[in-house]
């Protein structure tokens, strides 16, 4: 709290906006973090951080930005960052059989093709992932992603046929059950 | 175009240009292999689209973080709506409770019940000193609620609640529980939250959203009475009283008879089981279960039967009835009942129902007696409901009607809906044979199939026809239609439609687009399509023999179908190739094939105002123009056109006007 408290900037216009910015996106950021990281507590602690970063650069945004994207950029910044910080390279499977053990027995019908799905997009590199993700789970446009990313849109696409190749390669929901 | 260049292509499919659409499907038109990728991607992207997202929605306005909010003034926000994604997930369950009633109905006919058969002066009295007071609940005369074949059906809703005011919550728990008084069985059938179902005044949504609407929609008795009406009506079954029962009067419950044990069949794990705080709505914790015999108590319990993360509903509506047959066992083994006034004052706030408090009191005491093991236990899960996702992208489940009917009619005997029986036309069969088989005017089923009523009496073998129940016309709501209006078309009163039981309407009913009702001893004017077959060109010569004016059979066989409204002929129904002759003498004027389903067919003038038809013929041995004699072979039975067996149709005009045959053959 003493850390938003002492961000100090922004008017009621921002806090407004902020408002505005937060019940729109909230959910998808959330949504979002979740698929890319796999953890929920995890999740919504990055989108807290996320709302956070916005509510400090604002200020700074011009009045046309495209909000959605913006919010977007920051949510995979604040990923990318934390992962980073972890040192983690590769990404950390949302289910590891050691330490669930038992996950496998009670994940039952369509939860077990999630868990098969949200595996999968854990073992693809976050280049791969996250285009994926915004693009098949968010629905966002590579016109968007690529203004997130801030790389061309014919790299987004690329990078869209890498990732679906790998998924389908990599998908394995029998691995779920056994 | 290179398949590589394709499955790039694919890879982004719903963006595609109509150049880049045309380069594409060219190229997969000749491969299969891009198919299967093509496929597979397609495969790829409805699982990642419905990848579970554990945020939960709620149907309050998000809250900014409190971190965020803390120490300045944020002017409350505007509601928004919430996204169509969220809302079909995370808004997680609800729950049972009422063991009391359930266990409680069980066996009250086998069960001898001393407490209150006996003396029943006592336990009353006592109650009544203590209870009045506390209780909104009228204290009434013990008397169980249950309809006039015995059965007692109450409702158990689950709202997903916790304290705080007002009761317009989605029923997320929906368990009709029903005890057969004379057989001393018990059902309990667990309905999905998200089964698409009509709801009177909202059209279809899902049966959890009844009890949103009833309040919003000021229906009478509020949303649990629409509730009761949806599940009337969508499932054929009366159901007596309702209990609602919200997070905190399903833990109290459960507390009240010392925790439960439920035979847990399968461990449970849900790292995302919502643990809302005052500094984060959206905290998630950890719950685990062990398989085996676990004792819970009413967090405990509410846990086992709320994590939905990381299971189906299906499995929560089994994990549920589970834990209401342990409630049941431990209603039957404790002595808690003593305590039940109590309990159920307790619960004033948290459980609602429509059962006065000596119902529920009588209910406890059978209670006593129950053995959970008869207890029959049903989900409505796959097969008997499909998954869909609607329009709006919202995940449902559309019930198969045709396999849930006879399960509840297993259940809870004959079922009182209004779904017309359908019926497959069989060799041989006409409107007015089937309309006899179901002791029907054929009308009645002509009015009920579009298709008939056009082209009526012309059935063909295979068809489907929906049988209405009574005689009348069985109407489908459509927009603009009011009671009034309609009772006027068709020539009957208001009062006529609202007292037939299964249209389940009121005097004030709102109607709803689509919905089905019957209409008793209505008609319809109707305008058969059967016109006068002669006209000028086709006439008899001036000197053409004429008939005698007495009629003969003109073939043998039974009566497949007698005169009425859709049908102004009679068909006589014999082998194919059985004789055919004229009923008269007279002037052949037609002798062909008819398109719109007469088939073979001849029309015999017979110069004295009477004209004949003879149709379906296998083959004619006269043309258009010759004389035929009365009593003269004139061709063979067939089933030429649209009929569904060997017959000839055979048809009577006097003067332009259509007779029944039978009022002229001898």
């Amino acid at each position: 709290m003493d850390r938003i408290l002492a961000l100090g900037a922004g008017g009621t216009d921002a806090e407004a906006v902020l408002v505005r910015l937060y019940q729109e996106y909230h959910g998808d950021i959330c949504a979002y973090l979740c698929r890319l990281v796999g953890e929920p507590p995890l999740a919504e602690d990055l989108a807290h951080d996320t709302f956070v970063k916005a509510y400090r650069a604002l200020d700074r945004l011009p009045e046309d930005a495209n909000y959605r994207a913006w919010l977007y950029r920051i949510a995979t910044n604040t990923a990318l960052d934390h992962l980073r910080r972890r040192r983690l390279i590769s990404w950390v499977p949302l289910f590891d059989n050691d330490r669930h053990p038992a996950t496998h027995t009670c994940f039952r019908e369509e939860s077990l093709e999630a868990i098969a799905v949200q595996r999968t997009l854990a073992r693809l590199a976050p280049r791969y992932r996250i285009p994926l993700v915004l693009f098949a789970c968010q629905g966002l446009s590579t016109h968007e992603i690529a203004a997130i990313l801030k790389i061309s849109q014919g790299a987004v696409k690329t990078r869209l046929f890498r990732a679906r190749e790998r998924f389908r390669r990599l998908y394995a929901p029998e691995e779920v059950d056994g | 175009m290179s398949c590589k260049q394709v499955r790039q292509l694919l890879s982004y499919r719903r963006e595609w240009t109509p150049q880049e659409a045309a380069r594409a499907e060219e190229h997969l038109a000749g491969c299969p292999a891009c198919q299967a990728v093509a496929r597979a991607y397609e495969l790829m992207d409805r699982r990642l689209d419905r990848l579970p997202v554990p945020v939960p929605a709620t149907s309050a306005p998000p809250v900014l973080p409190v971190t965020m909010a803390a120490g300045r003034r944020i002017s409350a926000p505007e509601p928004v709506a919430p996204a169509p994604r969220q809302a079909s997930r995370g808004v997680l369950l609800l729950v049972v409770a009422a063991l009391v009633i359930v266990v409680a109905i069980a066996l009250s006919a086998t069960a001898p019940r001393p407490a209150l058969r006996d003396e029943p002066a006592a336990p009353r009295t006592g109650l009544g000193a203590t209870l009045p007071q506390a209780a909104a609940t009228p204290l009434e005369p013990g008397l169980l609620p249950s309809g006039a074949d015995g059965r007692v059906t109450v409702l158990l809703l689950g709202i997903d609640r916790r304290a705080d005011g007002g009761w317009g919550y989605r029923t997320d728990t929906i368990v009709i529980v029903s005890a057969d008084r004379d057989a001393g069985s018990v059902a309990l059938v667990s309905i999905p939250r998200d089964l698409q179902v009509a709801i009177p005044g909202r059209g279809e949504d899902r049966i959890n959203t009844a009890n949103v609407y009833g309040y919003l929609d000021g229906y009478a008795g509020g949303g649990p009475a629409l509730v009761k009406e949806v599940i009337e009506a969508s499932f054929g079954v009366a159901v007596d009283a309702y209990v609602v029962v919200d997070f905190d009067g399903f833990v109290q419950v459960v507390d009240a008879v010392g925790g439960i044990d439920v035979d847990v069949p399968r461990t449970l794990d849900d790292p995302f089981y919502p643990d809302p705080r005052a500094e984060d709505p959206h905290a998630y914790t950890t719950i685990h279960f062990d398989a085996g015999v676990q004792h819970m108590d009413g967090e405990r319990a509410l846990q086992y039967a709320r994590s939905r993360m990381t299971t189906s509903d299906a499995d929560r509506m089994e994990r549920q009835q589970l834990i209401l047959l342990a409630l049941g066992e431990k209603a039957r083994r404790g002595s808690w009942s003593a305590n039940l006034p109590e309990l159920v004052t307790g619960l004033a706030d948290a459980v609602q129902t429509d059962l006065t408090l000596s119902q529920i009191v009588e209910l406890a005491a059978l209670a006593e007696q129950i053995d959970p093991g008869s207890v029959e236990c049903h989900v409505l899960r796959e097969p008997l409901v499909s998954a869909q996702r609607r329009g709006d992208g919202a995940a449902v489940f559309l019930p198969n009607w045709e396999s849930i009917d006879p399960l509840f009619e297993e259940l809870f005997g004959p079922l009182a809906v209004l779904r017309p029986a359908a019926h497959t036309v069989a060799v041989g069969e006409s409107v007015w044979s089937i309309a006899q088989d179901y002791g029907l005017q054929p009308e009645t089923i002509a009015w009920a199939n579009a298709e008939i009523e056009q082209s009526p009496g012309l059935l063909a073998v295979g068809q489907v026809l929906a049988i209405p129940p009574v005689d009348g016309v069985l109407y489908t709501v459509q927009e603009g239609d009011s009671l009034e209006a309609l009772a006027e078309r068709y020539h009957t009163t208001v009062a006529e439609i609202v007292s037939f039981a299964l249209n389940r309407l009121r005097e004030t009913s709102d109607l709803v687009p689509g919905q089905q009702l019957m209409l008793p001893g209505a008609r319809k004017d109707s305008d058969d399509g059967h016109r006068y077959p002669l006209d000028a060109a086709l006439k008899a010569p001036a000197d053409a023999p004429t008939g005698t004016g007495r009629f003969s059979w003109p073939a043998e066989g039974h009566l497949g179908q007698g005169f009425w409204s859709g049908h102004r002929a009679i068909d006589i129904a014999n082998v194919s190739g059985t004789s055919i002759v004229a009923a008269d003498t007279g002037y052949v004027v037609l002798a062909g094939r008819d398109t719109w389903g007469y088939g073979n067919q001849l029309l015999v003038d017979h110069g004295n105002g009477f004209v004949t038809r003879y149709a379906h013929m296998n083959t004619m041995y006269v043309r258009a123009g010759d004389v035929v004699e009365k009593g003269q072979q004139i061709g063979a039975m067939g089933a030429t056109g649209k009929a569904t067996g060997p017959h000839l149709h055979f048809e009577i005009w006097e003067d332009g006007v259509a007779q029944d045959p039978l009022d002229y053959l001898p």
